[in-house]
């Protein structure tokens, strides 16, 4: 499942990079992630709770940051599985520069296996698309705090 | 009690337990300190397994054992399959009941949790960790057969499983003909779904050495012989259980991992052990059905005469050799692809190809429906091509009352049949050439309908043993009866036929009924247990009327020939001057003295005063080996409305005129065939089973996967023919598929009748709304391109 999109988020590249490279940001922010442990190399420990249909689960594996460029791309490759199979996502985020914010670019897909797959598959790409809008929305809610 | 309780329709003797909640299902079992099992599936197609990690889940509330792959190599034998075309060069792969080195298909297990509770042993799955190395999967089988695709066995190469041929020479036919029709079609993969998804239970008992397995079965003794050799169990020490079976449609004909494991946890535990399959498992782990590509050409004169049909198949076996996959597309189709027409030359040629899929096995028709599908939709392809109305060229072909018994280029003998007969009375009820006037008025008026024939015939009633073996089935396909009378003249019936719905409960009653003058309600039949019933091969095929029915009738003439002997006796009559007539003996021309066959009946068990050197008792066993299989066939015609501003197709108008020889019960026939028709109608118009490229089933629930609905369908019009078969002691014929063999092709060529006016003469199934209106789109674009 291909996974593209952007938000425009009223903040500079540097203050969006940071947020969206702090695990207590990401793990306050993104739907379902529960816990980031570093164990090093960018890599953390993570645990998700996750819903499709029916099929609902905590899933726990890893969630690295690699390729990182400051301020302006990294890749979020994250590895999870759980109890209706294993979910891969392959993410490159690019930060560009606006004239008084950030637009947040993503790009990369999304790879999902076992009885997940099997059900609802047609609506796993609107779900996706729902999560990571009110993924940025949250982060974009972040920024303005810290600017405050 | 009537004379004619055969043919009459006595209300299904099951239903009364069924409907009131109290029948016995697998997973109704309950015994003492029973444990529950469940099975960690893998989520890839195909991947090595570097480790499993099972510490985190033996420390879960409840768990009492964790099995993996690993833990069971060299303790159980392969999964086997017990079909082996000859000539086929069959590659007996193994198929270890969990996994150790590779996963193969999404749904392969890999571990099983034995627990408490079912809760607690599926929580426990959540904590073993697997790590997979994932490998490039793959689910077509034609990509499968390609250089360079991704090996699943090391000793398959090209992954080819099987390849069989049969027939006769063709070619020269086709340089000759006229005219050549050919067409590829694909028939997709179908996920059959019972009511009751699939269950075991195991007990062991330590001292015997007994083993009981409950298990939702079609066949319980081939279950017991296959488990019997892959747990080293002696049959005599093994007994399988399905006494209520919640439908099959050939999905509870293979012996899979599931009841082994379970088995082997019993035995190893030394408690009982269960496991029931949720839905989702069911779409993933159950055999699937169908699943082939078929290249089929057809040679013919210009006036309609069909001279050869060649088929070249390419059916997708799944990962693993499934208890009767390699037979369903060679055995059961390749031999009938020539349908209901006399067809002087004909070949077939058939590659089994393992992919990364769910194992396929049969499904309701099991290889008689995709030969249909594809000899009745050339039939209108080549009507079509040579200008001819689709009932024409049927009429040209069809065979003909005078030419049975018929022996087709395949070496098999169709009994008997009057295809005519049928053809013609669905016509009449159809009122053909009105219908056509309607069609051509609509067309005028922008509204499309279309109408779809299928003149079918199939092979059932499975089968004279002799030719099993001669076709490579690991078993015979005999059956067994025994008929026994209580000293108060009540019956138990025994049969080695396992009906699992098919309400043979009450036809085989009436059977019994029939022929020693009982009450219905005084005959028990006694199925489903291999400590009960000595042998049977199970239902499948429509088998168990025409072969178990002929075991019965049998095993009841048995009865009564020494009923017969003991009443002339006590009526102080020679034999030959006895009379039996609604359950009585009488001398001849006197039915004022009589004794009744119950009244015999105790005598027989008091012993009192029998004719000398006769045996006491009133006990009868059959095994009846059929001659011949049955050739049950008929006229299905399809009416369908297409509108083509959505591509929506809705079914008008259903016409099925049958001929499955002796009706024993119309009304449990009817049901037979509305099943069927609904089931073949869910293939043209509604289900598939779709993978990605992953190897991922995309179509893993009822969300995902269109079964057809009551209300998708218009009244049934039923009608029947009655051509008795001359070799079964019944004249019966089987009529559990016909309804699946025959609509299928029906409703696709009614679609493809209509969408004729767009130039539109094949579309793959189903036919949904989407792919018929892209393809009315598609032709009228192209019209306009034209123009």
């Amino acid at each position: 499942m291909q996974l593209k999109g952007q938000k425009s988020i009223e903040a500079s590249p540097e203050v969006c990079f940071r947020l969206l490279t702090d695990p207590a940001v990401l793990v306050r922010t993104m739907p379902g992630l529960k816990r980031m442990e570093p164990i090093g190399d960018g890599t953390y420990q993570a645990d998700m709770e996750m819903g499709v249909a029916a099929i609902r689960g905590r899933y726990s594996g890893t969630l690295a940051m690699q390729d990182i460029v400051p301020n302006t791309s990294y890749r979020m490759v994250m590895d999870g599985q759980g109890p209706g199979g294993f979910v891969n996502v392959n993410l490159s985020v690019q930060f560009v520069p606006q004239e008084a914010s950030c637009n947040v670019v993503y790009e990369g897909e999304a790879k999902v296996g076992g009885t997940v797959a099997g059900v609802g598959q047609r609506m796993l790409s609107g779900v996706a698309t729902f999560i990571m809008n009110q993924f940025f929305g949250n982060v974009a809610k972040e920024a303005r705090e810290v600017q405050q | 009690m009537s004379q004619m309780v055969l043919g009459s329709r006595v209300l299904r003797k099951e239903d009364v337990r069924l409907v009131a909640g109290q029948g016995q299902y697998t997973d109704d079992i309950r015994l003492p300190g029973m444990l529950y099992a469940a099975i960690l599936r893998s989520p890839h197609a195909h991947a090595r397994i570097k480790q499993v990690n099972i510490k985190a889940a033996q420390d879960m509330p409840g768990v009492v054992k964790i099995y993996t792959g690993a833990d069971l190599q060299g303790k159980l034998q392969s999964i086997p399959t017990a079909w082996i075309p000859p000539e086929s060069d069959l590659k007996m792969v193994a198929h270890p009941a969990l996994a150790s080195d590779k996963v193969r298909y999404v749904g392969d297990g890999v571990a099983m949790v034995v627990a408490h509770s079912r809760s607690q042993a599926e929580d426990a799955l959540e904590a073993i960790s697997v790590e997979y190395e994932p490998l490039p999967a793959v689910h077509d089988q034609l990509d499968a057969m390609k250089d360079g695709a991704v090996q699943l066995h090391d000793d398959a190469a090209h992954n080819v499983a099987l390849h069989w041929k049969v027939g006769t020479e063709t070619d020269e036919a086709f340089r000759t003909a006229d005219v050549v029709v050919r067409q590829t079609f694909r028939q997709q993969r179908l996920i059959p779904n019972p009511m009751e998804p699939r269950a075991a239970v195991a007990q062991f008992n330590s001292a015997t050495g007994d083993m009981t397995v409950w298990a939702t079965s079609q066949n319980p003794h081939i279950h017991r012989f296959l488990m019997s050799v892959v747990l080293g169990i002696p049959e005599h020490k093994l007994r399988l259980v399905a006494q209520d079976v919640g439908g099959g449609f050939g999905s509870k004909i293979a012996c899979y991992p599931d009841e082994v494991l379970v088995a082997y946890a019993a035995r190893d535990l030394g408690v009982p052990v269960k496991w029931t399959e949720t839905r989702a498992e069911h779409f993933t782990i159950t055999t699937h059905g169908r699943d082939h590509v078929d290249e089929v050409e057809l040679a013919g004169t210009r006036d309609g005469r069909v001279l050869a049909i060649r088929v070249k198949a390419y059916a997708n076996l799944g990962a693993y050799l499934s208890t009767a996959g390699p037979g369903v597309p060679t055995i059961l189709f390749g031999l009938i692809v020539n349908g209901a027409y006399d067809i002087p030359q004909a070949s077939t040629e058939v590659y089994g190809v393992f992919t990364n899929t769910t194992p396929v096995d049969a499904y309701r028709g099991a290889g008689r429906p995709e030969a249909t599908f594809l000899i009745e939709r050339i039939m209108d392809r080549y009507a079509q091509e040579i200008g001819m109305d689709p009932v024409q060229v049927r009429r040209v072909n069809l065979l003909k009352k005078e030419q049975f018994p018929f022996t087709n280029a395949f070496g098999i003998t169709y009994d008997s049949g009057d295809y005519h007969r049928a053809l013609d009375r669905a016509l009449e009820m159809l009122d053909y050439a009105a219908l056509r006037r309607e069609q051509a008025s609509l067309k005028a008026q922008g509204k499309y309908i279309g109408i779809g024939f299928s003149t079918y015939v199939e092979m059932c009633g499975l089968g004279p043993s002799q030719v099993a073996g001669a076709v490579g089935f690991q078993g015979g396909l005999w059956e067994s009866a025994t008929v026994r009378l209580h000293p108060s003249g009540k019956a138990t019936v025994l049969t080695g036929a396992s009906p699992h719905g098919q309400g043979e409960e009450t036809t085989f009653a009436q059977i019994v009924a029939q022929r020693l003058g009982l009450p219905v309600e005084d005959i028990d039949i006694v199925h489903g247990d291999t400590d009960r019933v000595s042998m049977g091969w199970g239902t499948y095929g429509s088998r168990s009327t025409a072969v178990g029915g002929g075991a019965l009738a049998q095993a009841s003439d048995r009865i009564l020939a020494k009923a017969r002997t003991i009443a002339a006796h006590m009526l102080e009559v020679p034999e030959d001057a006895v009379r039996f007539e609604e359950g009585k003996f009488h001398p001849e021309g006197n039915a004022t003295k009589s004794v009744s066959i119950q009244d015999v009946t105790l005598q027989a068990h008091l012993g009192w005063n029998l004719p000398a050197g006769l045996e006491p008792g009133m006990e009868a066993s059959a095994f009846y080996d059929p001659t011949n299989f049955t050739y049950p066939f008929g006229t299905h015609v399809a009416v369908v409305s297409v509108d083509p501003d959505t591509g929506e197709v809705r079914l008008v108008r259903y016409i099925a005129v049958d001929d499955c020889g002796t009706v024993i019960n119309p009304m449990i026939v009817e049901g037979q065939v509305h099943g069927g028709i609904v089931q073949g109608v869910g293939q043209a118009l509604y289900e598939g089973a779709l993978y990605d490229d992953a190897g991922q089933l995309l179509t893993g629930s009822f969300l995902d996967y269109a079964m057809p609905k009551a209300r998708f369908f218009p009244t049934i019009e039923i009608d029947r023919t009655e051509t008795p078969s001359p070799h079964n002691p019944l004249g019966v014929k089987g009529v559990g598929e016909t309804g699946t063999i025959a609509s299928t092709p029906a409703v696709v060529n009614a679609v493809m009748d209509a969408l004729s006016s767009f130039g539109v003469t094949d579309l793959a199934m189903p036919l949904t709304p989407p792919k018929v209106w892209a393809a009315i789109q598609n032709a009228q674009s192209m019209k306009g391109g034209q123009s």
